[in-house]
C-alpha cells in the first residue's frame, strides 16, 4: 500500500517536472520567434519610413569640407541603411548599442561620427544576426551606407580581430572611414572573447545638401 | 521522491546559472558605451623570454625558451620583429599575455649565440611589405599556434595615434617610442646577455601601462542562440521524462 502510494508521488513529480520542462521550452521558442519577428517588423518598418527620406536622385560630390555637423540621434532613431553586397547584409541603422537596438538593427555607436561628418562612424551588428555573415567580406570589398543626408560608399581597408578593451579601433580618423564591429569568434555561443573587426575608407559619397541630416525617427 | 526532489533542485539551479549567464550580457550590452577618445585599457605587465625558434609565419611565432618550455605567439602589426625569423635563430622576445588567452609578442629581437643581441631590420608587421608574407594571403588570418588575440591582415595601414587618447595596453606597442626609434634607426647593437637586454623595454612598458578604464566595445553577442539551446535542452529533458514515464 506505501509502496503504492510512493509510486504514485513519483509519478506526480515527474510529470510536474515534464511541465516545468514543457512550458521552460515554449518560454524559450516563443522568446526566440518573437525576437525575430519584431527584427522583422522593425526593419520592414523603418526601410519603408527610411525610403521616404532618402530621395532618388542626389548630387555626387566629394567636397569634404561640406560636412557639416548633424545633430546628435536619440537613441533608437534610424540612421540609415547598411548595404554590403559580398556579405549580403541589408539592414537598417538605428542609434545606439543597447540590448534592444542590436536585437533589431545594426547599432551606430554613440561618440563616434555619424554618416556625412568626418571621422570614424562605427556600427556594431550582432554576429548570430545582421553581422551573421560579416566574415565573407574581403578587402577593397564594397559598403553603401544610405541615409537621409546623402549616400556613402567604403571600400575594405583593413580586417582585424581584437580584444574588447581595445576601443582604440573606434579612435576619429582625419579621413571619413567606417568601422564595423561584431563578437569574434562567429560560432560562439553566448558572450564571445574577441571582436571582428572591419574598418573601410570613404570612397565616394552623393549627398543631397547640408540641411537633410537629421535621421528619421520612429 | 527523493530523487525527484534532487532532479527539480538540480534542474532550479541550471535554469539560475543560465539566467544569471544571459543577464550579464545583457547589462553589458546597456553599459558598453564606448568612448572614443579612451583608449586605456587593462593588461598585463610585458615579459621577456629569451630562446630558440621552432617555427614563424606572418602571424605566429613559436620557440622553445631556454627553460625547456614552448611558447606560442601571435604576431600583430605593433610587433617589431626581424624580417627575417629562421627556424633555429635565438630570439628575445617581450610579450605580454592577452586577456582573452595567449600571448601577444611585443618585440622580438635576434640574438646570436656569442651573447650579442641584434635588433636587425626591426620592423612591423604593417610595413613588410604586400599580403604573401611567409606564403599567407590577407585573407588568411588563421590562429596558427591555437592562441586568440589582435591579428591584422597584411598590407593594412597603421592606425594613427590617437591625440586625446590616454595610455593604452592594447596598442602600447604603436605608440612606445621604443619601438618607433628601433623602426627608425634599425641598427644593430651589443648588448649583454638576453633578460638584460630588454629591460629597458620593460620598464618603459611598465612605465605606461598604469591607467585603466572600464571602457570596451559593445557585446554583440544575441542571446538567442543560447535561449534557443536551453529551450532544446528543456524539449528533450521533458520529452525523455515523458517517454520514461509512459514506459512505467
Amino acid at each position: 500500500m506505501l509502496q503504492g502510494e510512493a509510486m504514485k508521488a513519483a509519478g506526480n513529480g515527474a510529470r510536474f517536472i515534464e511541465r516545468v520542462l514543457f512550458l521552460a521550452a515554449f518560454v524559450a521558442f516563443g522568446y526566440v520567434g518573437l525576437a525575430a519577428l519584431d527584427r522583422f517588423a522593425f526593419q520592414r518598418i523603418e526601410s519603408a519610413q527610411l525610403a521616404r527620406f532618402v530621395p532618388t536622385t542626389v548630387a555626387p560630390t566629394r567636397d569634404r569640407a561640406s560636412r557639416g555637423r548633424q545633430p546628435a540621434p536619440a537613441a533608437g532613431d534610424v540612421i540609415g541603411r547598411l548595404t554590403i553586397p559580398a556579405a549580403g547584409i541589408d539592414a537598417v541603422v538605428a542609434e545606439g548599442v543597447d540590448s534592444r537596438t542590436l536585437r533589431r538593427a545594426i547599432g551606430h555607436i554613440p561618440n563616434t561620427a555619424l554618416p556625412g561628418a568626418s571621422g570614424n562612424v562605427a556600427l556594431a551588428g550582432h554576429r548570430d544576426t545582421f553581422f551573421h555573415d560579416l566574415e565573407k567580406l574581403h578587402l577593397n570589398d564594397s559598403i553603401r551606407l544610405v541615409t537621409p543626408a546623402g549616400t556613402y560608399d567604403y571600400a575594405v581597408e583593413d580586417i582585424r580581430i581584437v580584444e574588447p578593451t581595445q576601443t582604440d579601433v573606434l579612435a576619429p580618423d582625419p579621413s571619413p572611414s567606417l568601422t564595423l564591429v561584431t563578437c569574434y569568434p562567429f560560432d560562439y555561443i553566448g558572450t564571445a572573447p574577441l571582436r571582428y573587426i572591419i574598418r573601410a575608407s570613404e570612397i565616394a559619397r552623393s549627398a543631397v545638401g547640408a540641411a537633410s541630416g537629421a535621421p528619421a525617427g520612429h | 521522491m527523493k530523487r525527484i526532489s534532487i532532479l527539480f533542485g538540480c534542474l532550479l539551479i541550471a535554469v539560475g546559472v543560465l539566467a544569471l549567464a544571459q543577464d550579464k550580457p545583457m547589462a553589458a550590452n546597456t553599459d558598453s558605451t564606448p568612448v572614443a577618445d579612451s583608449t586605456a585599457s587593462t593588461d598585463t605587465m610585458s615579459k621577456t623570454v629569451t630562446g630558440r625558434v621552432i617555427s614563424s609565419s606572418a602571424y605566429a611565432l613559436a620557440v622553445q625558451t631556454d627553460d625547456g618550455t614552448r611558447l606560442n605567439l601571435v604576431l600583430n602589426s605593433t610587433t617589431t620583429k626581424p624580417a627575417i625569423l629562421k627556424e633555429g635563430d635565438r630570439v628575445t622576445i617581450v610579450y605580454r599575455g592577452l586577456d582573452a588567452g595567449g600571448f601577444e609578442a611585443l618585440t622580438v629581437t635576434s640574438v646570436t649565440d656569442s651573447g650579442t643581441a641584434t635588433t636587425a631590420t626591426a620592423a612591423p608587421l604593417t610595413n613588410t611589405g604586400a599580403p604573401g608574407t611567409n606564403g599567407q594571403t590577407g585573407e588568411s588570418r588563421s590562429t596558427a599556434v591555437g592562441t586568440t588575440g589582435s591579428y591584422y591582415a597584411p598590407g593594412n595601414p597603421p592606425q594613427p595615434p590617437n591625440p586625446d587618447s590616454t595610455t593604452t595596453t592594447g596598442t602600447m606597442a604603436e605608440t612606445h617610442p621604443m619601438t618607433t626609434t628601433q623602426d627608425a634607426t634599425a641598427e644593430t647593437t651589443t648588448t649583454t646577455p638576453a633578460p638584460d637586454t630588454t629591460s629597458t623595454l620593460d620598464n618603459t612598458q611598465t612605465d605606461t601601462t598604469t591607467t585603466t578604464t572600464d571602457n570596451s566595445l559593445p557585446q554583440t553577442a544575441s542571446p538567442e542562440p543560447a535561449i534557443f539551446l536551453a529551450g532544446l535542452c528543456a524539449l528533450a529533458g521533458a520529452a525523455l521524462l515523458y517517454r520514461r514515464r509512459s514506459v512505467l
